[in-house]
């Protein structure tokens, strides 16, 4: 025999006659006015539903030619799109360290308070491991003789200008960041125009 | 009418003629890319497909808009369609394509409670024209606390209870519909049902007088 728990769960299949003991859910029914006053209340919600009209479409769905070319256009550009996203976030990452290594650079450089010395190496480090090339050396020297006038005399924080740029790699780097960056920004624009 | 043709069973040994019944025919004919042919599906069911959509989203213009989304993915995919019935598949791909819009209107809401009501001056939405205005007055009202009780619900509820409960599918079609078994499409359906009946329990006063009770 059925107890006085109660059978909410099952109301809603009961309510449809797809209820696995249906004759159990009625046996409780009988004895249990909350139930029965909520099987009334769901079978008011699906009458209800049931009064809601079948509307009719506001024009025909049909498709043609020109619908499915601009859908396979719209398809093509958004795979091209997320390529220029692609190469834009690279693009962006790229300049991140570029920019990043330059200042980090600066200010380990700049932390001993000897910019002359933090030049010296950078200048070493730009000379050809042979001898055979004294005059680009020579000439790198003169360059970052010439950059360090530019750098007020008796700077007393210490921190001196960059040069890390000066450095081919990175002049290589952040160029094509630039451009890969104004190109994709270009293009997105167009497409989204 | 019917539309019969003969085509080759599988076994290799004898050809059975088997009589296609006319969707099958369309379905095969725009599986070989007859345009043609799938806008007769389209017509035959469009009326179901944008009645779901409109009453998943609410608003007339998402569900022109998720219709038309659901008859172009069905034309592109159709050489995929297998075994199921095509209203089920189709149904299918509809609901699909308003959880994608109803995705973007939770990231982008801009449609008040207003915009998802029945439009009183829409003459689409009076399907009888024998009705009395006191009754019509009566339907727009219930209707348009329906369409808010119905937004009230998580998708997968409201998509459950509009397929069995406005459009009066079976538990099996639901269940194929929405890619579930028939134990989820019960329990969904009777929890859509049960937070219906608190949703407008909550707001009797509102009701037509014969619903009160």
């Amino acid at each position: 025999m059925m107890t006085m728990q109660h059978v909410t769960d099952e109301l809603s299949d009961y309510l449809d006659g797809a209820a696995e003991s249906p004759s159990a859910i009625e046996a409780h029914l009988s004895r249990c006015s909350d139930c029965r006053n909520e099987l009334a209340d769901l079978r008011q919600v699906v009458q209800m539903l049931g009064t809601l009209p079948e509307l009719a479409p506001p024009k025909n769905f049909f498709i043609d030619d020109l619908m499915l070319a601009r859908r396979r256009r719209a398809r093509r550009n958004q795979g091209v799109g997320w390529i220029v996203r692609s190469i834009g976030a690279a693009a962006a990452v790229l300049m991140m360290f570029a920019v990043g290594g330059d200042v980090a650079g600066t200010f380990v450089n700049g932390a001993g308070g000897n910019p002359s010395a933090a030049n010296a190496l950078k200048v070493d480090q730009l000379k050809p491991q042979s001898a055979a090339a004294p005059v680009s050396s020579e000439a790198v020297s003169s360059r970052s003789a010439a950059a360090d006038t530019s750098t007020p005399a008796g700077n007393p924080s210490g921190f001196v200008e960059s040069r890390a740029f000066d450095s081919l790699p990175f002049r290589v780097a952040e160029g094509g960041a630039l451009v890969l960056l104004l190109a994709s920004g270009g293009a997105l624009y167009y497409l989204r125009r | 009418m019917s539309f019969d043709k003969e085509v080759s069973a599988t076994s290799p040994s004898q050809t059975v003629p088997v009589t296609l019944t006319e969707e099958e025919s369309l379905i095969l004919r725009s599986q070989a890319g007859e345009l043609d042919a799938f806008n007769q599906l389209v017509e035959k069911y469009q009326s179901q497909v944008y009645n779901l959509a409109r009453r998943m989203l609410g608003d007339p213009e998402m569900a022109a808009d998720a219709s038309q989304e659901a008859f172009l993915n069905a034309y592109e995919h159709i050489d995929r369609f297998r075994g199921s019935t095509l209203k089920t598949w189709l149904l299918r791909i509809t609901a699909n394509a308003c959880y994608d819009l109803l995705r973007v209107r939770q990231r982008r809401p801009t449609a008040s409670l207003d915009d998802l009501m029945e439009d009183p001056d829409d003459p689409k939405d009076f399907p009888d024209k024998d009705e009395t205005p006191e009754d019509a007055a009566l339907r727009r009202e219930l209707g348009g606390l329906l369409v808010q009780s119905l937004d009230s619900l998580p998708s997968d509820q409201k998509l459950v209870v509009v397929l069995s409960d406005v459009q009066g599918m079976s538990y099996e079609e639901i269940a194929e519909v929405t890619n579930s078994n028939l134990g989820t499409v019960k329990s969904r359906l009777s929890r859509a049902r049960s937070k219906l009946r608190d949703w407008l329990s909550d707001r009797r006063e509102l009701l037509p007088r014969e619903y009160r009770s």
